[in-house]
């Protein structure tokens, strides 16, 4: 146990790819924590989809023990949080373990949307920042350029800013000083109730439910009967322990500190992020704020393309959202896909990581339907409901209006973009707030529809942008939009997996631009095939597949009857794939890579 | 005793000179065939056929048809014929009218052969043309010019009253002028039987490799399909009826044994990658086929006195579907079996229906018909009436 004044707790934030992780193994190393062989790059990402893509999904926390200049020992507790907008729920959380930060800034590409939008959360929650100029071995490093922007953009001094290299290890010393003296110790008190604020929780397969807590009075000790205040339910304490950043069993964890418990919790979800942990016998008089909840934003189907595969699809999700409480799922069934489920995201990176996951981790195939937005509808009776899935649309004379979300988005981009981007935003119904420039970068804050967003708009900013635009958002409220439902009707039957909401200015086009693909994708038949696209019984576009004219094998002789019968128990067996619309058969193929397109 | 059925035999010779891109027949180039060896097996394994057709059926064995097809059986020796017709006569009653083709390619080499092959008792000839167009047989990889065309019908008709030949369009290129032309020529031959197929890229062959490759080897299925209604026109107006999807002939001149065939009547298949069908009972069928490589199919006979691979009873749903699929290819339809038609098992009723609402089928007590209409759609027909 160390001394209040001897314990440092700091988050590490910065934007994606700014060297965070990489600037944790540093620290790792330096302050012995891991040795040679054990250490990897960004050891802390330690979920295969995170090595892979090189990015930090979830928050991790590691103490170390750094000996000071001073001679002194400090007990270090760092949180290495994700960079990308979708996981911002991470890193408030982290931030509200610590007392401060450590704001990593790539020396040469300067602040970008993410570095703003973290470094506000930190200075929300009364941080003491630490500015670190990283990647400094690089020899397009500007520091001083980056230094002058820093003051301008984000408002915080940085003539003290550490310039480092996490790769070569520059600077690290420096940095372990500064964390040591310039941020402020936890404060707290070992003789009052216990009071600890439930960071996270997780499944280990081999420890079971795992709570990191950060303790704020009192102590922690194995055998100690807690209880969750949100809940009130009590569990007995079975272990203690940090991470270092191997899972280590400890005695016990006081004021200030930060670490593991597991108390026989059977399901993450009664272990509540956010929620105040205290001891069942004398309890804390007051609770902890605790989070907002994350809620999902994002929402999209999700279909096996084997349907046989539909109970492995839940019992995938089951298990990866013991992991990863932010993703909601629900069975939906689709009469032109099947049976799925409906399920909601932090956004679409979330989205494309869980759909990742499914099919590395499980060996899921999987179709996704077109990422859709939560709209509110205002019924008649004056009922206001969530819509989450397009397809569920009430009629329309029973809606009084329709609500989306809007969002606040920051985009940084060089200012030779800047017109591109303002009219990409302009196209998409946003509404400028703010323009600024510092040096050759424009900063803009527009509000726009998240609906807007979610349909290509990070793919039509980075092209136009050459990469080189950063974007943050935040939702702002909901407001009432003139927006349609848009069914795809095939010979007059709803393709329901294709309906989707949007703003009536934009009906036509994504209308008519979805018939056309199925025009490709569908192959022609026996019957011509007619492809609409309507707002209710309103025709807004339509396509039409002309009936195939030769079908027909032409010869077959004697040898030939076998070779036939194959082909039709092949086509027999085809048919389950098919979907039925009037006279017409179509492979439901053709709906999932209208679906497939529809991503890219 | 339910109505015979018609019995015919079937006799592969797996050669040919060259072996043209676009086929997956079971044919080879070779060289050195042991004459002797061949024979022998053709014989024994006829024997073997002709037996176990006695021993599964109770029928007295009137053969109506025997077709040399192949491969290119024009090259056969001509004692191998002669002793394979010769062992048919001691097996089959023969019925007065048998047809008797023998496939042959217009090469000149050949042509000595067919006046052989009359004096044995050949009495018809179903010439692989190919096309009238140089181009066309080029890009067809043909060994043969349009001039030996014209000399192997020449000399044919001399001798035979059946001469027949096959045809194939819907290549790149070729559009409603070229093929009208080419039609007109054909007419011109005055042949008892034209086979004109729409050319098709079947897997294994060279032309299949090169179309993966992205090279378009056939015309736009609304080219053909143009081209099909101009063929049947033509011929039409010309004395040749359409009885099959691709085959058109003079009065009384259709090809008994294909109708076999598309009849589901009987017929034994001799030689390597032959298939045999025969009605033991009203609704159980025989059903046998022998290996498809030259070699293994000669050491099997060898071993064994046939090469055959599979046989084996037929199911009931596949009889069912054999007799749909190949009947409906006839311009005249078939009359379904009590036991198919009773039975909505084996076809699905809901479309016949429907199909007979759009016209493309007529459907009357137990008869059934492809209409003009639908013979294009033929694929789509049957595939839906047997799902
Ligand atoms: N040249 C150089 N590259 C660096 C340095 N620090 C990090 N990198 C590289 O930058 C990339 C991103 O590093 P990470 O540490 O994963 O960045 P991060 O901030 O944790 O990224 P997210 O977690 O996705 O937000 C990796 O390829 C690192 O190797 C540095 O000091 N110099
Ligand atoms: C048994 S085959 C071959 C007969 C003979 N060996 C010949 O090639 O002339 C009968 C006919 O089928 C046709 N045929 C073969 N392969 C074809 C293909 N890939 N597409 C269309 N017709 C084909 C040809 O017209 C051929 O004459
Ligand atoms: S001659 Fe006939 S059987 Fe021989 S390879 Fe050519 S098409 Fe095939
Ligand atoms: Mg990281």
């Amino acid at each position: 146990m160390s001394q209040l004044s001897h314990i440092r707790n700091f988050s590490i934030v910065a934007h994606i790819d700014h060297g965070k992780s990489t600037l944790a193994d540093r620290l790792i190393q330096f302050c012995g924590g891991l040795s040679e062989r054990e250490m990897s790059e960004q050891v802390l990402d330690n979920m295969d989809i995170e090595r892979e893509r090189g990015i930090t999904i979830k928050a991790q926390t590691v103490r170390l023990s750094y000996t000071a200049k001073n001679g002194q020992v400090y007990q270090l507790n760092l949180m290495d949080t994700p960079g990308h907008v979708d996981f911002g729920y991470e890193v408030s959380r982290s931030l509200a373990a610590c007392e401060g930060s450590l704001l990593v800034v790539d020396a040469s590409q300067g602040v970008e949307a993410q570095t703003l939008a973290n470094v506000y959360k930190a200075i929300d929650v009364d941080h003491e920042i630490v500015v670190v100029l990283n990647k400094m071995d690089l020899p397009s490093a500007e520091p001083d350029r980056i230094k002058a922007q820093i003051e301008e953009v984000v408002g915080l001094p940085a003539d003290e800013a550490i310039a480092i290299s996490a790769k070569t290890g520059l600077g690290i010393d420096e940095v372990l000083e500064a964390l040591v003296h310039d941020l402020a110790p936890p404060e707290g008190n070992r003789e009052a109730p216990l009071k600890a604020l439930l960071v996270d929780s997780w499944y280990d397969a081999y420890l079971g439910v795992m709570t990191l807590v950060r303790v704020r009075d009192g102590v922690l000790k194995k055998g100690m009967k807690i209880r969750m205040c949100a809940t009130g339910a009590t569990h007995t304490i079975e272990r203690v322990g940090i991470f270092g950043p191997k899972a280590t069993i400890i005695d016990e964890l006081g004021p200030g500190e930060v670490g593991f418990i597991n108390a026989g919790v059977k399901t993450v979800s009664d272990a509540k992020v956010g929620d105040t942990i205290t001891d069942d016998r004398r309890p804390c008089e007051e609770i902890l704020p605790g989070f907002k909840p994350s809620v999902p934003v994002v929402f999209c189907g999700l279909f096996p393309i084997d349907s046989a595969d539909f109970p492995e699809l839940r019992s995938a999700l089951e298990k990866l959202s013991l992991n990863d409480s932010s993703f909601s799922f629900e069975a939906e069934t689709s009469a032109a896909i099947g049976f799925g489920f409906r399920c909601g995201f932090l956004g679409l990176l979330h989205m494309e990581v869980i759909r990742e996951r499914l099919n590395r981790e499980f060996g899921l195939e999987l179709i996704s339907t077109a990422p859709s937005v939560v709209y509110e509808i205002e019924l008649t009776d004056g009922k206001v409901e969530k819509l989450h899935n397009p397809a569920d649309m009430p009629e329309v004379t029973k809606i009084n209006n329709l609500s989306e979300p809007w969002i606040t988005a920051t985009i940084m981009t060089p200012d030779e973009y800047l017109g591109p981007v303002l009219s990409l935003c302009t196209e998409r119904r946003g509404e400028q707030i703010d323009l600024t420039y510092t040096g050759t970068r424009a900063m803009v804050v527009y509000r726009l529809p998240l609906n807007e967003v979610v349909f290509d708009f990070y793919d039509k900013l980075k092209s136009i942008t050459r990469g080189y635009a950063s974007f943050d958002y935040q939702i702002a409220d909901y407001k009432v939009g003139d927006l349609v439902k848009v069914s795809i009707l095939v010979n007059g039957d709803p393709v329901d997996a294709l309906s989707m909401i949007v703003h009536r200015e934009q009906a036509e086009i994504r209308g008519r631009a979805i018939c056309l693909r199925l025009k490709d994708l569908i192959p022609r038949q026996m019957y011509k095939v007619a492809l609409q696209a309507a707002i209710g019984g309103k025709v807004i576009a339509r396509e039409t597949i002309a009936a195939l004219r030769k079908d027909v094998t032409a010869k077959c002789y004697g040898g030939d009857v076998s070779r036939k019968r194959k082909l039709l128990d092949k086509q027999k067996e085809g048919k389950k794939r098919m979907r039925q619309f009037g006279k017409v058969d179509i492979p439901q193929n053709a709906f999932f890579e209208a679906l497939k397109m529809g991503d890219n | 005793m339910p109505k015979q059925n018609k019995l015919g035999v079937y006799i592969h010779w797996p050669f040919c000179v060259s072996k043209c891109p676009y086929c997956d027949f079971n044919s080879h180039v070779e060289k050195d065939i042991d004459v002797e060896q061949w024979e022998f097996a053709y014989l024994s394994e006829l024997r073997w056929m002709a037996d176990i057709y006695r021993q599964k059926t109770q029928y007295p064995s009137v053969l109506h048809t025997v077709f040399f097809g192949g491969g290119t059986p024009s090259l056969m020796p001509v004692s191998i014929v002669e002793r394979i017709l010769e062992t048919i006569e001691e097996l089959f009653i023969l019925h007065p009218k048998i047809e008797v083709t023998v496939e042959a390619n217009p090469s000149s080499s050949e042509l000595d052969n067919l006046s052989a092959f009359k004096s044995i008792g050949v009495n018809r000839i179903s010439f692989g043309a190919q096309s009238l167009n140089t181009k066309t047989l080029n890009f067809l990889g043909r060994a043969h010019d349009t001039r030996d065309i014209y000399k192997a019908l020449d000399v044919a008709f001399g001798l035979f009253n059946q001469v027949s030949a096959d045809f194939i369009y819907g290549i790149p290129g070729q559009n409603i002028g070229s093929w009208e032309d080419e039609l007109s020529k054909i007419i011109k031959f005055d042949l008892t039987h034209i086979s004109a197929y729409q050319l098709t890229i079947e897997p294994g062959t060279q032309f299949y490799s090169r179309s993966k490759k992205g090279e378009k080897l056939t015309c736009d299925d609304d080219t053909i399909a143009d081209l099909y209604d101009l063929t049947t026109n033509v011929l039409s107006s010309h004395g040749y009826e359409i009885y099959e999807i691709s085959n058109y002939a003079r009065l009384n001149s259709q090809c008994q044994h294909n109708l076999l065939y598309w009849n589901a009547q009987d017929w034994l298949g001799i030689g390597p990658g032959a298939h045999g069908r025969f009605t033991m009972t009203e609704n159980r069928r025989w059903h046998s086929q022998t290996r498809r490589s030259p070699d293994g199919w000669l050491s099997s006979v060898q071993k064994e006195q046939h090469g055959i691979e599979i046989q084996n009873e037929d199911y009931i749903s596949d009889f069912a579907k054999e007799i749909i699929v190949m009947g409906l290819r006839l311009t005249s339809g078939i009359e379904l079996p009590d036991w198919l038609i009773g039975k909505s098992d084996f076809i699905n009723l809901n479309w016949l229906d429907e199909f007979e609402k759009d016209g493309f089928i007529t459907f009357n007590k137990n008869h059934i018909r492809v209409t003009k209409n639908g013979r294009l759609h033929l694929n789509s027909i049957v595939s839906k009436l047997l799902n």
